[in-house]
């Protein structure tokens, strides 16, 4: 009944207030990462700073239709590579159904690709009504939002866009997320484009390619394995699961 | 009757919901100005006390919402639309009552524009659970204190009594760069502290101090406010005494103070206990750390080259046990903009005496004779040292940059040594036998200075580099040298010669080098590397010697030990490589080559002989990665080495009457191919890994060593040039992990074909290694830390031509370490180390022995401002210094004098102030 309900509601919101309210589109996300703050700040960690680029970026593309999105790697910035890991994002997807609460996702973990299914992380949003922030022409109330029990997410979203989605995982806000913050990750996610005319509608299926397993067991496995590792496990383990 | 059914319906759900605590909201949203229905507004209901999403909807088409179901309690009502006003109230929902709001009115937008207040990049972050305040983003009065700029911060305030709320609480605590500014009373910082000192006011909850010792958090916490001062400025230190019976002593003071970037930093030492300089970790902290370098490589490889002095290598070695006295000073800062200039300096000074003793016995075996032989020798070492260094690192902008460096060392050395040797027949007759008595002082100086230039085009991977490279070097030696030789034939005294002279060395150097690099990308992913070297230098060696005259004085020249010489050297070096990365493999291959020419000018004799050399360097590597972790790398390389100065100089060395080394003019190049093969694969879920490598190496016209050796025991060698010489190793570890013991295995081989010629007869000497490494540890932070590493090896030497002095002989090395964190601030360390080897009836002692060290410490205050450390060294007194070895026509064993047995009670005092020690990652 409920399905039924929502669905109809959708269909009427997208008749009658096309012009208001975003159904559908796809959305380019800018992520950098200051590598230099994430490479710590022990003695290895200096030498090695002003070898690399402080910051590197990349650009993904979010995808969504009706409830559904899918979330994948599209370029980066040659200039700002390091030469040495997250060499294997490219492979990675997010596919996201926030009706139904699930997500499929291929990720590439050390060695192989996975196909994870799991249900969408549980986020605790706090509003903060009052800060108001423009990005891609729209404009975003912020809120903040702990992930993997103690990490802070500090979010933007709008609510002229009807999908309670974000990049990766991300979600739970009355409205599309479009700028993302992790200080602990020393990465922000912010979108820079919203295209509502050229939606490729047909990318939004999920991945099929890759090792089947549980999210769930695969994060423990990781916990496992990383747990004499400090915080460059961590720092892996939330990389794998945003 | 639907109106029945409905307030049933409503009921039962009432009754539902109050069993679950929930309740149900609805409404009706109302545009207030032209009376439309706003559909798709967000209707949010967040917790009062927190303001946490519960739970949100969109109006319908109608304007209408429901909501639920919900926990009761007091809630904020958030009604927001893109083209609204926000619409705020806060309810109180009570359990099992559903709530119709009615009618709730929105303005447009438009009619709120007078009220918008714009904001232009807020000065206020989030970080983490704190707030950040940017101090230079508030305006205060010139000479305001930090109450006035606390009072223009949102969400803070001050009363008159200089109480501060924040976040509508009162704050307990204000501290100053974390720490606490003459207690805690808030008033005092904040009104004693001018507010243009500030940089950054971070507002947080502070677990209570009782939390924070105990790691028990008893949930009180204060809202603190920490001021972050514009300039870091602060130090660390530590001062560590080390006192120990048998005259054992180990003392350093260590301090680095700092200023934002700049860092000025001191260290002494002085001991006996082999600590003869900084640990790589205080080097960092407390030198320039100026031997230390790291790069990153095209492929992804991280690189950290470690050298060392070579003068520094007292530990283990066969120079005795040193007492030192070091010390150095180091400045750096970073300046300019985003801080991309560096400067960095340092000066270090180290003076080591060392007393030593060593003996030797050895047996030779020849084709028509066999001898033992025996010395023993107590030597004196002493080495001062200055040292200077010189780095300036410039960003001249975001396409060039230049680095300079310069180093400077000025070395004093003395050296005496006493000696006994002979030799003796097997029915144990005198051959001969000798007494040296040598002492002589040196002076070295020695500069060098680079320029790096290196140059980034606009088109990507476009790289130009130039380095320029100077050095020079100075030094003169003076030795006095006295020798009594005696020679017996047939057990019988024949005759007794004498050495008496005064030797002079002078040698110099200087050269000038360039090299150019240039990179260009020739398709994506290929790449092509030129490069041009140009290296000139010069040098000159002047040795004199002098016997003693009737008159007592040095002043007769000995011909045949004295002569100068000079030697010019020019080498053009051009090369060219391709690199080729890609995801899945990468390679390189290409070559330089050395047109390099000699001159070598007998200033004694006044001839000169000209040498001209063409060295080839190819290289080609390929490394295929099957996944990330698992790879194949091939790799080949090959090098021309020219002989050295030294060997081709034709002049007699006697500093051992009975052991004399020749020049040989007519050396040629040698040509060394090197192969390479090597397999890793690692499961990091799995944790199991293997990592394997062979590698082979021949060389071409090898230079191997030629001894003749008379029937009185002289022997006399040069250099010469051979075939057949190679070196296979085999490295393998295969590593895994049950329950929480890490544990590896792994073979080990080598193969070892040497070459020497004895009175003009080649021999071959192979030596065969293999071995079975194993190792196991354990560590569990803060509680304890085991590792134990077992190395079995089978030993064979074999000589082609004579069998005496073959061997074979198993072998066991071992260690194991363990370290234990114990309550109260104590902590055990032991180490183990073991050599054993199977007993050769042909020596005259076993030489196993086990080294145990152990010590405790104990820390004290809070945060371990003090250590107490109680160690013993050499726990059962076995340590030795110890050497075996083979060749093809003789065994040697070798004693040195090495540290034993002794305890050291050690204090380490750790000061600091806004600072603390850097660690590893």
């Amino acid at each position: 009944m409920k399905k039924i309900l929502s669905f109809l509601l959708l269909i009427a919101s997208t008749n009658i207030n096309a012009q208001q309210f975003i159904n559908s589109g796809t959305i380019e996300f800018e992520m950098k990462t200051n590598n230099h703050k994430a490479f710590g700040d022990g003695i290895w960690a200096e030498m090695f700073k002003d070898k690399i680029p402080q910051f590197s970026t990349y650009w993904y593309s979010y995808t969504f239709d009706n409830n559904k999105s899918l979330y994948k790697f599209d370029r980066q910035d040659e200039k700002t590579k390091i030469p040495f890991g997250n060499n294997n994002v490219e492979e990675n997807i997010w596919f996201n159904d926030y009706e139904t609460g699930t997500a499929v996702s291929r990720k590439f973990v050390f060695d192989d690709n996975y196909l994870l299914t799991d249900s969408m992380m549980k986020i605790n949003w706090k509003l903060v009504p009052n800060e108001t922030r423009e990005i891609a022409g729209f404009s975003c109330r912020k809120a903040v939002g702990i992930i993997f029990d103690s990490v802070y997410v500090f979010a933007f979203y709008t609510d002229e866009i009807l999908i309670p989605g974000g990049p990766m995982g991300i979600h739970g806000l009355p409205g599309m997320i479009l700028g993302i913050t992790i200080p602990r990750m020393y990465s922000s996610w912010i979108a820079t484009k919203v295209d509502i005319v050229n939606v490729n509608k047909t990318l939004i299926t999920p991945p099929l390619k890759g090792k089947k397993k549980q999210g769930k067991d695969l994060i423990e496995n990781l916990k496992k394995v990383t747990s004499d590792w400090g915080s460059w496990g961590q720092q892996a383990i939330w990389n794998i699961f945003l | 009757m639907k109106k029945k059914v409905f307030l049933t319906l409503l009921l039962l759900c009432g009754i539902l919901f109050s069993h679950a605590q929930t309740s149900l909201l609805k409404g009706q949203i109302t545009d207030s100005v032209d009376k439309k229905n706003p559909a798709n507004a967000v209707i949010s209901l967040l917790r009062k006390t927190d303001s946490v999403l519960v739970m949100f909807t969109r109006a319908r088409q109608d304007g209408q919402f429901t909501l639920g179901p919900v926990d009761s309690g007091r809630y904020i009502l958030m009604i927001t639309h893109p083209y609204m006003g926000d619409y705020f109230d806060t309810l109180q929902l009570q359990a099992g009552v559903p709530q119709d709001l009615g009618r709730l009115y929105m303005t447009p937008k438009s009619k709120l524009l007078a009220e918008v207040i714009l904001r232009t990049g807020t000065p206020i972050r989030i970080k983490g659970d704190t707030t950040v305040y940017t101090a230079d983003s508030f305006k205060v009065r010139a000479g305001a204190n930090v109450e006035e700029l606390l009072r223009r911060l949102p969400g803070i305030s001050v009363d008159k009594d200089g109480k501060i709320t924040a976040m509508g609480e009162r704050v307990k605590k204000v501290l100053v760069d974390g720490e606490e500014f003459f207690g805690s009373d808030p008033g005092i910082a904040t009104r004693n502290l001018r507010a243009d000192a500030v940089k950054e006011v971070e507002v947080f909850d502070k677990k209570s101090d009782q939390a924070e010792f105990t790691g028990i958090d008893d949930g009180v916490k204060d809202k603190t406010i920490n001021l972050k001062m514009k300039q870091q400025k602060g130090y660390f230190g530590k001062v560590e005494l080390g006192g120990g019976l048998k005259d054992k002593y180990n003392n350093a003071a260590m301090i680095n103070s700092f200023k934002d970037k700049r860092k000025l930093a001191a260290y002494g030492i002085m001991s006996n206990t082999g600590q003869t300089n900084l640990d790589w970790q205080d080097a960092q902290n407390y030198g320039g750390n100026d031997n230390m370098s790291t790069g990153v490589t095209d492929d992804g490889g991280m690189w950290i080259n470690m050298t060392r002095d070579a003068d520094e290598n007292f530990w283990g070695g066969r120079n005795g046990i040193p007492r030192n006295t070091n010390g150095g000073l180091h400045y750096s800062d970073k300046f300019g903009k985003d801080l991309k200039q560096s400067f960095n300096s340092g000066y270090k000074f180290s003076k080591i005496n060392a007393d030593a003793a060593s003996s030797v016995f050895s047996r030779t075996f020849l084709p028509d004779s066999s001898w033992l032989s025996r010395s023993n020798s107590n030597n004196y070492n002493s080495n001062s040292k200055h040292a200077l260094n010189l780095t300036l690192d410039l960003t001249l902008d975001s396409a060039n940059t230049l680095k300079w460096t310069a180093r400077a060392n000025k070395k004093n050395t003395a050296a005496s040594s006493f000696s006994y040797s002979e030799m003796l027949t097997e029915e144990l007759d005198s051959i001969n036998n000798s007494r040296r008595n040598s002492h002589s002082t040196g002076d070295n100086s020695s500069f060098n200075s680079t320029l790096l230039w290196k140059h980034k085009f606009k088109k990507l991977s476009r790289t130009l580099s130039v380095n320029t490279d100077f050095n020079w070097s100075n030094s003169s030696n003076n030795g006095f040298l006295y020798s009594l030789n005696r020679y017996y034939t047939n057990g019988l005294h024949e005759r007794t010669d004498t050495i008496d002279q005064e030797q002079t060395r002078e040698n110099s150097a200087k050269g000038i080098s360039t090299k150019i690099s240039y990179t260009e990308p020739l398709a994506k992913d290929f790449y092509m590397e030129l490069s041009h070297s140009i290296a000139w230098n010069s040098s000159t060696s002047d040795r004199q010697t002098y016997e003693k005259s009737n008159n007592g004085k040095y002043e007769e020249v000995v011909d045949t030990l004295s002569n100068s010489f000079v030697f010019d050297r020019l080498v053009h070096t051009p090369g060219l490589n391709f690199r080729v990365n890609k995801k899945k493999y990468n390679f390189t291959f290409g070559a330089a080559a050395g047109f390099s020419h000699f001159i070598q000018k007998n200033k004694t004799r006044g001839n000169s002989t000209p040498y001209n050399f063409v060295n080839f360097f190819p290289q080609a590597m390929y490394n295929y990665k099957f996944k990330p972790n698992t790879g194949l790398r091939l790799n080949y390389n090959g090098s021309t080495t020219a002989p050295s100065l030294e060997q081709l100089q034709p002049v007699f060395v006697n500093t051992d009457p009975l052991n004399i080394y020749i020049g040989n003019p007519l050396l040629k190049q040698s040509f060394r191919h090197n192969f390479g093969l090597g397999f890793n694969w690692y499961n990091v879920l799995k944790e199991k890994g293997i990592w394997t490598s062979i590698q082979f190496s021949t060389t071409d016209k090898a230079f191997v060593q030629s001894s003749s050796i008379d029937a009185a025991g002289r022997r006399t060698y040069q250099t010469v040039n051979s075939d057949g010489q190679y070196n296979l190793n085999l490295y393998s570890d295969y590593s895994f992990k049950i329950k929480k013991i890490r544990l590896g295995a792994g073979p080990t081989a080598t193969i070892y074909r040497g070459v020497d010629f004895i009175n003009g007869v080649k021999n071959f000497t192979t030596t065969k290694n293999a071995g079975l490494r194993l190792n196991a540890g354990m560590n569990k932070e803060k509680k304890f830390d085991f590792d134990f590493g077992p190395e079995f090896t089978w030993n064979v030497s074999a000589g082609s031509i004579n069998t005496e002095a073959n061997a074979k002989y198993w072998q066991l090395e071992g260690w194991a370490s363990g370290r234990v964190y114990l309550p109260k601030k104590f902590e055990i360390h032991t180490e183990l180390n073991t050599e054993l080897r199977q007993k050769d009836k042909r020596f005259v002692q076993n030489n196993n022995f086990t080294k145990w060290d152990m010590d405790i410490t104990k820390r004290f205050f809070k945060g371990n401002d003090l250590e107490v450390k109680l160690g013993v060294y050499d726990i059962l007194n076995q340590n030795r210094g110890f050497d075996r070895s083979f060749s093809s026509y003789s065994f040697t064993e070798s004693y040195f004098t090495t540290l034993r047995r002794f305890w050291l009670l050690t204090l380490t005092w750790n000061i600091s102030k806004n600072g603390k020690p850097a660690s590893g990652f």
